[in-house]
């Protein structure tokens, strides 16, 4: 429907064609942008980047999140720190990037990663705090360790709720990713996006979009298909349950 | 049946056998702190058990009998008081002993199958793989349950389940078995089933098992020995030799005089308990 509309009311002069020029047209430029790889390229640095802040986003959070659910004195330790930068919107920090990194990769990353720990670092230690503690206390019973507890009991009895939290950072990532390109890089989607806007190739601009769009779109569906298979006893076990 | 008279034979008795307890409680005591007030749950708890035997508790409800069995394997600290294993006083969950849970839908883990549940409490031990899916194997055909290693926990019914907490208890083959009212939340004919099934785990391997239940005819089947508790603050009322012939059998043993006699003791036991109880206004 939509794609109908914006396929016409172009053609027809009702909207501004320069600004806003017809689907067909916005495909094609899309296509050549694949066949260039211009596109694939631009993508290709984007994701790569996004994954890395991802990444490093879920080591940090997770082991840190696990610690302050687990042990006390981190819990009272840290909660100051966190309350406070939590809020920070990760885009003010951009400047310190650019001056630490200057617009290389870990300028974007830098970003990528203090915006996606804070979903998963609250999920992580509200779900090592919520985990039954019979669990906990089979495995002190059968001789576990700390250790082995926290990696065999609680963080797989956690992961619930930690799910959660990964899911929404992805999308974080995503975003935090296209702004910091669109400020400050020379690379990559968010980058291409403003370059051919300046230019104004705008059905380039508008294919960049697209792609945008279908890299979030196929990460999300990528995260369901892993969530599924790693999570199919959670649905199983809570269904059981009601 | 022992009443409170013969209390030298009982004396002498208790100093032969801590000469030779697997498993020995002095004077336990935990109570609950809720701002300025104490709440006792267990007072003075004191008694030994032998290798190989077989040893029940009984006690009105709410007298904190599992308050008790976490503080003997010290998943709870006790307030006061010290339990040994072969004389050596223990301070943590020690390797000798484990408890299985009345709740067991709450030990066994969902994220894990049957048969990766029962291997849990091999990973410590130093053994080869084939080993320790050797030893989890059986442990689930000792309880019946060798078609069910792929399912999950909560595929199961509940007495399954209680299977399964068991079979993890057989691999992990500890000297000593606490088990928390552990047929309490099964069906009546799956409980008898369960009773027989432990009596044939504890022939075959035969090890000191401490089992707690509000069940008093289930404690004078299992048991060679019946400790009864007073109400809340719990202390040990009375220990009571039974004298019934093994292998029990869930009809002839139930229809046998004495294990009448036994019963009625005991019930009566247990009612002037939970009468004090509710006289006195304790909670």
């Amino acid at each position: 429907m939509v794609i109908i509309l914006w396929e016409l009311l172009p053609r027809y002069g009702l909207i501004y064609a320069r600004y806003f020029p017809p689907f067909s047209t916005v495909i094609r430029a899309l296509f050549e942008g694949i066949q260039s790889t211009e596109i694939l390229r631009h993508a290709a640095i984007s994701i790569s980047r996004a994954f890395r802040g991802y990444f490093l986003a879920i080591l940090i959070g997770v082991t840190l999140g696990t610690l302050t659910g687990t042990i006390r004195w981190v819990s009272e330790l840290l909660e100051v720190t966190v309350e406070l930068l939590r809020p920070m919107p990760s885009v003010a920090l951009v400047p310190i990037a650019i001056l630490l990194f200057g617009t290389s990769d870990n300028y974007n990353i830098s970003i990528i990663t203090f915006a996606c720990i804070w979903p998963i670092y609250v999920n992580t230690f509200e779900g090592t705090k919520s985990i039954d503690t019979q669990w906990v206390d089979t495995g002190r019973i059968y001789g576990a360790t700390r250790f082995d507890l926290i990696r065999k009991v609680i963080i797989p009895a956690a992961l619930p709720y930690i799910v959660g939290g990964l899911r929404v950072s992805l999308g974080t990532a995503i975003i935090v990713v296209t702004v910091t390109e669109m400020l400050a890089s020379y690379k990559g989607l968010g980058f291409f996006i403003m370059e051919t806007q300046g230019a104004y190739r705008i059905p380039q601009m508008y294919s960049g979009i697209i792609t945008i769009g279908v890299v979030g779109y196929g990460l999300n569906r990528l995260f369901l298909a892993v969530e599924g298979h790693f999570m199919a006893w959670h649905k199983g076990w809570t269904a059981k349950a009601i | 049946m022992k009443t409170g008279a013969a209390k030298e034979m009982e004396i002498v008795r208790d100093k032969i056998s801590a000469e030779c307890a697997l498993l020995r409680a002095e004077q336990l005591r935990k109570t609950y702190a809720k701002g300025e007030t104490e709440f006792p749950a267990c007072e003075n708890i004191s008694f030994s058990i032998n290798r190989g035997e077989f040893v029940c508790i009984v006690g009105p409800s709410g007298c904190g009998k599992t308050t008790l069995l976490k503080c003997i394997c010290h998943l709870l600290k006790p307030t006061t008081g010290k339990v040994f294993i072969n004389e050596k006083e223990i301070h943590s969950p020690p390797k000798e002993m484990i408890l299985i849970f009345q709740d067991y839908s709450r030990s066994l883990f969902p994220w894990r199958t049957v048969l990766k549940n029962v291997l849990f409490v091999l990973e410590k031990k130093n053994l080869s793989k084939r080993e320790r899916l050797e030893i989890a194997r059986s442990a689930l055909v000792s309880v019946h349950l060798n078609g069910f290693e792929n399912h999950y926990p909560w595929e199961l019914s509940g007495g399954m389940q209680q299977r399964v907490a068991i079979a993890r208890g057989i691999a992990f083959n500890p000297d000593i078995l606490l088990m928390d009212e552990p047929f309490a939340s099964v069906d009546a004919q799956t409980r008898s089933d369960l009773e027989d099934t432990i009596l044939d785990i504890w022939g075959r391997y035969s090890q000191t098992i401490l089992l707690v239940t509000h069940d008093i005819e289930e404690a004078i089947y299992l048991a060679d020995r019946v400790l009864v508790l007073s109400g809340r603050p719990s202390e040990i009322r009375e220990e009571i030799q039974i004298d019934l012939e093994r292998p029990r059998n869930q009809l002839t043993t139930k229809e046998d005089k004495r294990f009448i006699e036994y019963r009625h003791y005991i019930y009566t036991l247990i009612k002037e308990e939970g009468q004090k109880c509710s006289n006195n206004g304790r909670p």
